[in-house]
């Protein structure tokens, strides 16, 4: 299949998946939550942003059982967050990194920090970063540290390996006792000691 | 026999006669015939790119040369950053060749009688993906999914609600519950 067929069936499919998913919020809500759901989707849309989430958002409440109201409130709070998102990542961002980011902000990081991650390696994706950022919080790393961390890993461009290596050493650390913040200061060192070690010496001659 | 015709007898003769060389001269000319003949194709098409040649271009021409060159690799950069993007992810989930990855989910539960995984990626449909039970009390789904980030979790006996422990967990939402996240790679 030529590019041009690949392009084409990508732009004849995307708007099609959108509207399937649109037409199974008839099947979930009522027509009042609906309608309001959809007007924070077409809001979205008219501003640039992705609404696959903010759709997802509202299939998830409802297969949560949560009032309609907070589903609502839940829709038009990601909403806000993937603008925030955008704005602090730039317009360039994909899907993921804005809801990663999203997800980031949710759990309390400021969108300067947001800016700062992303200009510590500009021509790599936040995706990961991020996500790993969101757990490591979740699981009771502080902020200033969780942030420090992330921010220190990015500017020396370490592997995607060595985030998920982060993130799950934490968690064991975590897990067999450790303060969250010393496991993450002491992982991230050991990271960065192994990148270091990695490099190329200089030749002594 | 005139003066003219004596001439030419004598031109003939001069040329029928090997000039003198000096004993090995014959053999080092033949060998460089010899040498020449050899090189055939490869010889002809080194000859062609190292000869210089004059070439003219109209001005237009050169101009939507130039724009060609300059979109190959505004392309070429913008490729690489989609790559770059796809290929930053998680885990070690087996990959396979093109656009969906599928995706392997296992969960530990000894207790159950029935899980469901739920998720972005199938609308949270509890129906959608029931997970089979491969050993006492391990179960396990593969899915295919998008490149990108995906929330999920379990159901266990279409009541309760878990995360996966082995995964990135994403802030606890409204809802009060702490998905997991997996990021999925792209073709590489």
């Amino acid at each position: 299949m030529s590019v041009r067929w690949i392009l084409l069936v990508a732009a004849l499919g995307a708007p099609q998946a959108a509207l399937a998913q649109e037409r199974s919020l008839d099947e979930r809500f009522d027509p009042r939550t609906r309608a309001a759901i959809l007007a924070v989707v077409d809001s979205a849309r008219a501003d640039g942003l992705p609404v696959d989430p903010l759709i997802n958002k509202a299939l998830e409440g409802a297969s949560r059982g949560a009032e309609p109201e907070r589903i609502i409130w839940a829709v038009r709070g990601l909403a806000r967050r993937l603008k925030v998102a955008r704005d602090a990542l730039g317009t360039q961002s994909t899907e993921a990194e804005l809801v990663a980011g999203a997800a980031a902000l949710y759990s309390g990081i400021a969108p300067e920090k947001l800016e700062q991650l992303r200009a510590a390696d500009p021509g790599a994706s936040v995706a990961l970063p991020l996500v790993v950022l969101a757990d490591i919080v979740e699981r009771g790393v502080p902020q200033d540290t969780a942030v420090s961390v992330i921010l220190t890993l990015a500017g020396a461009r370490v592997a995607d390996d060595d985030y998920t290596a982060l993130r799950v050493s934490v968690a064991e650390d975590i897990q067999a006792g450790a303060p969250p913040g010393v496991a993450a200061q002491t992982r991230a060192r050991g990271i960065l000691l192994g990148v270091r070690q990695d490099e190329p010496r200089p030749d002594p001659r | 026999m005139s003066d003219e015709h004596l001439n030419w007898e004598q031109i003939e003769r001069e040329l029928k006669t090997l000039p003198h060389l000096e004993p090995r001269a014959e053999e080092r000319i033949m060998q460089e015939v010899r040498a020449t003949a050899r090189r055939g194709a490869r010889g002809r098409l080194r000859g062609w790119l190292f000869q210089p040649y004059r070439v003219t271009i109209a001005p237009l021409s050169a101009l939507a040369g130039a724009a060609a060159v300059v979109m190959l690799v505004v392309g070429a950069l913008w490729l690489g950053r989609g790559m770059s993007e796809r290929g930053a992810a998680e885990g070690t989930r087996p990959e396979g060749s093109a656009g969906t990855q599928p995706i392997q989910f296992v969960v530990m539960a000894p207790g159950a009688s029935r899980v469901s995984l739920v998720g972005d990626f199938n609308g949270w449909d509890a129906s959608a993906h029931p997970l089979q039970q491969v050993a006492a009390g391990i179960w396990s789904v593969v899915v295919p999914l998008e490149p990108g980030r995906h929330e999920y979790a379990y159901i266990l006996d279409g009541e309760r609600w878990i995360p996966d422990a082995s995964a990135a967990r994403a802030p606890e939402d409204e809802f009060g519950i702490s998905n997991s996240v997996v990021l999925v790679r792209g073709s590489s």
